[in-house]
């Protein structure tokens, strides 16, 4: 990125300055540099590899992917579950927290709810992309048809599709008017035509007076107040895909609190990884600080210890039942065929997070981005032992198999880190990523002597 | 198998077309043969692709109503067990092949090489016309190299003619080179050899001469008895696979179930070096070591003397098996044959003092370089216990005609150039006959003498264009058995017929109408009267059954045709006379020295129901089938010891090369414990050059075991030498790419297949479920348990479909999965898609390896077959999680499957606790022809798409349809689907379970029922399971 100095560098210590606050923000929508097109087309190219590999897959047959015949699901929906716990702290950290007015939101909120509408348009390509025959899938779909046919409620896959649509409704909604006050602050600076008409509509005609402040308010409250249970019942209805079947290793009624929590886990984690390099890239030290990330350390810490617990409950509850497929596969998956993912799982997610006592590393940007990283990888081993290690050891020997990993699967796979990234690139040249206006409420307001101008030329 | 759709569209299309037009041009003959089949000539094509005439049915035939299927008897020639068949055509082509009720050997059952028949008739790669080699063998080939044969199409005149020339002016000899021939066949191949001066030779590396041979010596006429194992207490077992390929399969497995599930269960041992099929339905199973066998039936005469049994042999036959026996102590015959002294003692105890008993021996056991001492052994041992007219009836003996001597004879003399004419027919020596031999190179000097070529000729009458029929000069394109006309006699006095079932697809012949045209153009005519071969076969017919006409002839002879011939019960086997020929106890019964040197093998080649001795080799049902043993599909491999391959450095799947001075042969490693220590085993019949797409796909190069084998011949017997041979088994770097559809043998304590000990006596009165010892859910077993529902129960208000699964007489011959592939038009996907675990079979046969207590606290192996198909359970896991509604519960309570609404997520599968829901990965396409074979009544599914067993509800359909015409309910037993109707054990009965007295509900409520995971998980399944009986070994 071009743009790594800025004018406020010179006084560190000064306070932040509502001036410094849409300096710093709104500079990231400056005409891109050679940086940002090489990322974009980078995700452009990752997000060109998958779809070519999708209409491989539908062209040769869904043969192609690694799926075989105990196992009904793989990398597709292990991926699906990947982002859509990607999407969890999104929510979490703009709604709940907002409810719970925790003022380390303010910074990070704006990308984790960026990183949730995205990573919720790339998780709801894999439902799809999974399907043996994609282009029936809107038959999933409860729409009035002169067959007379239904979904079926009973199933959770139905339930996902509700699950996974509201969540994007909802998130994208609450997502938008959020930007609200921030876009006409961007409208204001703008200087091309496409962005004064791209702001400009996108604004809403927004001029900052105190009436639409207060229905702001209002309606950002509501929203995060109808948001906030979504965030327990989307991934606990992601995992009722799992614990409503009756598959050994599936079937356990601590899947959905452990899911939600395994999902905040990887959220925060992504926040981090996305946060670093964006922080980084844009100047942003000032904004998003160390207190920022050491917030989100103990929030990691804390998910961490979840979702530990709730590996232990898993293999208690599988000796503790007594049935013999259960306990078999538990055994299975840390002593069996594939143990190095359960133990590179149980690494990433249980042991190295730990490290996170230590105070000084909470705050040591190098290790939080190597940790998120190793968060992120161990979260998708979760998944995938829970889907694929479950399915290879069920209930009749003679039908046990394996996988057979494919190119394609891998294609599509780095294809959603390009559909995702392309957005996440799109997002910050075009919208600001940092909530000017939050920002501001907890930095000391300008004084009237500290210059009329402040706030005059602004619409805070 | 995916095939190009529209390519296929368009040559169907063609084929329909120029079908039609050969309702118009219709010869004199074909009119003769189309009568029996009159249906068939709507759809069948002719040979001129260029006609282009649509000629539509202005006068319906009355036989052909669309939609309604015509079912044609005839008779199976695939092995020389003599099976009725009844071939189902739909609008003029035959779709499925089942077996004749009327038929005494089988009772409509048919094993799945009979049944894949289907696949020889419709191979893609038939021979379509007539052909000749167009190089100069002789100058190609170097006499004794690789030959790259070219064929050029030639009309049959053409070939006849050069056919005459050669025969007629032939000075060497002419010789007609045949496998097993139909009773018609052989009969006019009689006037064929006389008229012509042909010598006739049969080579059929199947038929058990060498029992034929002891036969003869012990009870004094050649020829293979028949046996009788439902009469018997005890049966011993050395090797014969009946189960299996042995004599006759079918009609063994039934007599075998009949007797294990009735309330006296025969005890059943079995002796072999490598665990068989049919060593793996044995009570008890001794590993022995190879060729040792002989010690052991010695042992066991030694024993009989010593209780005195010894039946109807007189003193000096008692004195000098006395001599014979001296010194054969239970501790020396443990030190030979490998086989415990415990056991030994047992089995004489067992035989001892069974008043019925059979003891048998064949199969690869008794293929070795001296197979006569064991075999008279045991029928001295069948003497000795007077079996000889109660189990083993030797008035009806099957006289195997191969001759192995005669064969090699042959290539001696055709390399010395003194064969100027040599015909083949339905025999395969390029390929059977030990190439040691030298067959190749002996076929390229038919006719040669020194340097120079005179007017000799090698003539195939194939239908395939196999290893044989490729070192031929002129290839003439023979009918399939499915095309022909024909009767075989059986032993019992029975005839059975042969008949068309559909028009010849090609420009074919019938084999014997070839002989007649030879014989006719020679003007020395053969078959008198009779101008073609069908009339020649219905005056042989008649001339057959003689006396026993019923009505006017043509009546006769109709309902002959429909009832697949005339069937007479069998005579009771009167107790007979046995005069032991004294040469019998002269042979050698001691077992060669030990041969074995550094690193050498014993090589023990086996017949296996895929393969069998590689006719059957080109059929993809076959090659996709999981051998039962292995669970192996398409191809070949080795079955070898784990301590011996850990010497060998072989691990499982690992390509190894099998090593003689002969050849060698490449195929993956099978590491197994049950095969003997010093040997490896291999399926004979894999490993061609020639023959066919499917069969050449499947050898990947590998080499067939023909060629490992010496250029010598059995002792005493006239055949090759099979087992025996000493071979060289090394790794081979890289995979041996074998693919097998079960991976863990192991039941995990889980109860899926279990077993009833008995401790003699009756066996259904004090069976108990053995399985209670490993989980704690013995108890669960049988239908007593009801669990509390949350939801009300479904209402089922006519029927309620439920299947019944004989664990005691499933032997898991896989006959029931070949027929689902047939009914249901299940794809083959080939071995590489089944590697990844996506093999379409609707039915698959598992198989464990559990043990059994014995009576001495020791345990002994005992193999499971399961075979698990949807289970069409009332609380189905696969029904509430499928989004669509694309599987359901039907109102008679089958679980659905609606292929149409499938969006394929396929959670139906993966919460499907029997994973017996199949995906179609892929669009599968048969091949041209191939698709020819496709039921008509069964949807076929397209790529994406779930599918399952469906109790092949286009049968329940159809019975229902025809219960309501008559305005009646569907009858128990009316209903059988594919599997049922096949089973040859009757190991599965369907039918209505709200029908208290129908035979299913019957079953259900066995003692020894149960239902596969229904104690875990309340599924409630409509396959009840009835546990297999195990004698305390």
């Amino acid at each position: 990125m071009e743009h790594t100095q800025n004018q406020h560098d010179t006084h560190k210590d000064a306070p932040v300055t509502y001036a410094e606050v849409n300096d710093t923000v709104l500079k990231m929508l400056e005409p891109p540099g050679t940086g940002w097109f090489l990322l974009l087309f980078t995700c452009l190219f990752f997000l060109a590899i998958g779809a070519s590999c999708w209409f491989y897959q539908m062209w040769s047959g869904f043969g192609e992917s690694g799926k075989s015949h105990p196992i009904g699901w793989g990398t597709y929906i292990t991926n699906f579950v990947f982002w859509v716990g990607i999407a969890h702290s999104g929510t979490l950290i703009s709604a709940v927290l907002y409810l719970f007015r925790a003022a380390f939101r303010q910074p990070i909120y704006r990308l984790a709810e960026a990183m949730t509408v995205f990573a919720v348009m790339t998780a709801g390509l894999f439902p799809i992309i999974h399907l043996g025959r994609p282009w029936y899938a809107l038959w999933l779909m409860p729409y009035p048809n002169q067959r007379a046919l239904w979904p079926n409620f009973r199933s959770p896959l139905l339930w996902d599709v509700f699950a996974v649509s509201t969540y994007f409704t909802i998130s994208a909604t609450f997502f938008f008017v959020g930007l609200i006050p921030d876009i006409a602050a961007a409208r204001d600076r703008a200087t091309t035509k496409f962005r004064k008409a791209l702001y400009g509509v996108t604004c809403l005609g927004w001029r900052g007076n105190h009436i639409q402040w207060k229905h702001f308010q209002a309606a950002y409250l509501i929203f995060a107040a109808f948001a906030t249970p979504l965030v327990v019942s989307v991934h606990s209805v992601v995992s009722w895909d799992f614990a409503m079947s009756i598959v050994p290793g599936w079937h356990a009624t601590i899947f959905p609190p452990y899911f939600v929590a395994g999902a905040i886990f990887s959220g925060v984690a992504m926040v981090i990884t996305l946060a670093i390099p964006l922080r980084k890239a844009f100047g942003l030290e000032r904004l998003i600080t160390p207190v920022h990330f050491d917030a989100m350390s103990k929030l990691i810490l804390l998910t961490s210890g979840v979702v530990s617990y709730s590996y232990i409950t898993e293999f208690y509850t599988a000796w503790f039942s007594n049935n013999p497929f259960e306990r078999f596969q538990f055994w299975f998956r840390p002593f069996g065929e594939f143990w190095l993912a359960f133990w590179g799982m149980t690494f990433c997610n249980c042991i190295f997070p730990q490290l996170l006592w230590v105070k000084s590393l909470r705050t040591n940007i190098p290790f939080l981005f190597v940790l998120s990283i190793f968060i992120n990888i161990g979260m998708w081993l979760e998944r995938f032992n829970i889907i694929f290690q479950s399915l290879t050891r069920e209930f009749i020997p003679a039908a046990w198999g394996g996988y057979n990993f494919s190119w394609v699967e891998v294609g599509i796979t780095v294809g959603a880190f390009g559909w995702f990234g392309m957005w996440m690139t799109l997002f910050i040249k075009f919208f600001p990523s940092v909530a000017i206006t939050e920002i501001k409420e907890i930095i000391p307001p300008p004084m009237r002597r500290g210059g009329h101008g402040a706030v005059a030329g602004h619409n805070h | 198998m995916k095939g190009d759709n529209g390519q296929l569209n368009g040559s169907q299309s063609e084929a329909i077309v120029s079908g039609a037009a050969g309702l118009v041009q219709i010869s004199r003959r074909r009119f003769l043969q189309g009568l029996g089949v009159s249906s068939a000539v709507g759809a069948a094509a002719c040979a001129n692709p260029a006609e282009q005439t649509i000629v539509p049915y202005v006068k319906p035939d009355p036989e052909q109503i669309p939609g309604v299927a015509a079912w044609y008897s005839s008779t199976c020639t695939e092995c020389s067990a003599g099976c009725g068949i009844r071939v189902r055509t739909r609008e003029g082509r035959a779709v499925k092949i089942e077996g004749n009720p009327n038929s005494p050997v089988n009772k409509g059952s048919l094993c799945g090489l009979g049944q894949a028949a289907l696949q020889s008739l419709y191979d893609p790669d038939r021979l379509r016309s007539p052909q000749k080699q167009t190089a100069d063998r002789l100058k190609q080939d170097n006499l004794y190299g690789p030959t790259s044969q070219t064929f050029a199409q030639v009309s049959w005149n053409d070939a006849y003619i050069k056919i005459k020339k050669n025969v007629d002016n032939a000075t060497g000899k002419k010789v007609l080179l045949t496998g097993e021939l139909t009773s018609a066949q052989a009969e006019l191949v009689g006037e064929f050899t006389q008229q012509l001066g042909f010598s006739h030779i049969v080579w059929d590396p199947t038929q058990p001469v060498a029992v034929a041979k002891a036969s003869e010596m012990v009870y004094g006429s050649y020829g293979v008895p028949t046996f009788s194992l439902d009469k018997a207490q005890v049966v011993v077992n050395f090797g014969a696979d009946f189960l299996e390929t042995w004599s006759n399969p079918v009609g063994y497995a039934r007599q075998w179930a009949d007797s294990r599930r009735s309330e006296s269960p025969l005890r059943f041992i079995h002796i072999e070096p490598r665990l068989s099929l049919t060593g793996a339905n044995a009570d008890m199973w001794a590993k022995s070591n190879v060729g040792s066998e002989v010690r052991l039936a010695l042992f066991l005469v030694g024993k009989l003397i010593e209780r005195g049994r010894v039946g109807a042999l007189d003193s000096g036959a008692v004195a000098k098996l006395t001599q014979l026996t001296k010194g054969i102590t239970a501790e020396a015959v443990e030190e030979e044959t490998g086989v415990s002294k415990q056991k030994l003692l047992l089995i004489a105890d067992y035989l001892g003092e069974s008043e019925t008993s059979l003891v048998m021996a064949g199969g690869a056991a008794t293929s070795t370089s001296d197979p006569l001492p064991l075999l008279v052994a045991v029928n001295l041992l069948n003497v000795m216990l007077g079996n000889v007219g109660k189990t083993v009836d030797i008035a009806a003996m099957k006289k195997p005609a191969s001759s192995a001597q005669q064969m090699a004879t042959l290539i001696k003399d055709m390399e010395a150039g003194k064969v100027d004419v040599l015909v083949t027919y339905g025999t395969n020596p390029q390929f059977t006959f030990p190439s040691a031999f030298g067959y190749r190179g002996a076929s390229n000097r038919v006719g040669v003498t020194g340097d120079s070529k005179k007017a000799g000729l090698v003539v195939a009458l194939a239908s395939h264009l196999d290893e044989t029929a490729e070192l031929a000069d002129v290839v003439l394109p023979i009918h399939t058995n499915l095309e022909d006309w024909g009767y075989v006699k059986l032993t019992d006095g029975s005839v059975s017929l042969i008949q068309p079932s559909m028009r010849p697809i090609f420009d074919t012949k019938s084999f014997g109408d070839v002989l007649m045209d030879i014989a006719f153009n020679s003007e020395k005519p053969i078959g008198g009267e009779s101008k073609s071969f069908d009339a020649y076969v219905k005056a042989g017919y008649f001339k057959a059954v003689g006396t026993k006409v019923t009505g006017s002839a043509d009546e006769f002879w109709m309902s002959s045709l429909e009832k697949g011939g005339l069937f007479t019960s069998p005579a009771k086997a009167a107790p007979a006379s046995v005069s032991v020929n004294a040469a019998a106890f002269a042979l050698s019964f001691g077992i060669e020295s030990s041969r074995r040197s550094g690193g050498e093998l014993v090589l023990y080649p086996y017949p296996s129901v895929k393969s069998f001795d590689g006719r059957a080799a080109n059929r993809p049902w076959l090659q996709e089938l999981p051998d039962p043993i292995t669970q192996a599909v398409w191809g070949a491999w080795a079955e070898i010891h784990p301590e011996t391959a850990k010497s060998l450095h072989i691990a499982q799947g690992d390509a190894v090369i099998i090593r003689t001075d002969n050849g060698e042969v490449h195929v993956p490693a099978y590491v197994t414990e049950h095969v003997h220590k010093g040997v490896v085993a291999v399926p004979v019949g894999q490993g061609h050059s020639a023959y066919g797409r499917f069969a050449k796909s499947a050898a990947e190069g590998s080499g067939s075991v023909y060629s490992l084998l010496p250029n010598k011949l059995a002792k005493g017997a006239d055949a090759i030498v099979l087992t025996g041979t000493l071979v060289k088994v090394v790794r081979a770097p890289g995979s041996g790419n074998l693919v097998t559809v079960q991976d863990f043998s192991s039941q995990e304590g889980r109860e899926l297949a279990r077993t009833s000990v008995v401790v003699g006596g009756a066996a259904a009165a004090t069976a108990h479920a053995h399985g209670s010892e490993h989980g704690g859910h013995g108890e669960a077993h049988g239908g007593g348990h009801e669990p509390k529902q949350m939801y009300e129960q479904r209402e089922h208000p006519v029927y309620e479909w439920g299947l019944a699964v004989d664990l005691a007489a499933c032997t898991g011959c896989s006959a029931c999965v070949v027929a689902c592939s047939a009914e249901n038009n299940i794809p083959v996907v080939g071995k590489k898609v089944v590697a990844q675990g996506r093999e379409m079979s609707w039915i698959r046969i598992e198989r464990y390896y559990d043990s059994v207590p014995t009576e001495d606290g020791g345990e002994e192996l005992k193999v499971s077959f399961l075979p698990m198909m949807c289970q069409h359970c009332q609380n189905a896991p696969c029904e509430p999680v499928c989004p669509v509604y694309a599987t359901y519960h039907n109102e008679e309570g089958m679980n659905a499957m609606i292929y149409n609404r499938c969006v394929g997520t396929r959670y139906c599968s993966n919460n499907c606790s029997y994973k017996v829901r199949r995906f179609n990965w892929f669009q599968y396409e048969w091949p041209e022809l191939l698709d020819w074979q496709v039921n008509p009544d069964v949807t076929k599914r397209t790529v994406g798409v779930m599918e399952k067993c469906t109790f092949c509800v286009q049968r329940i359909a159809e019975a229902k349809d025809v219960a309501k015409d008559l305005g009646r309910m569907v009858k128990d037993g009316e209903i059988k689907p594919a599997c049922v109707q096949t089973c040859p054990t009757q190991a599965l009965t369907f039918g209505n379970l709200k029908d208290p007295h129908s035979k299913v509900s019957v079953a259900a409520k066995s003692e020894r029922a149960y239902k596969v995971l229904d104690h875990h998980l309340n599924t409630q399944p409509a396959v009840s399971y009835l546990s297999d009986i195990r004698y305390k070994a």
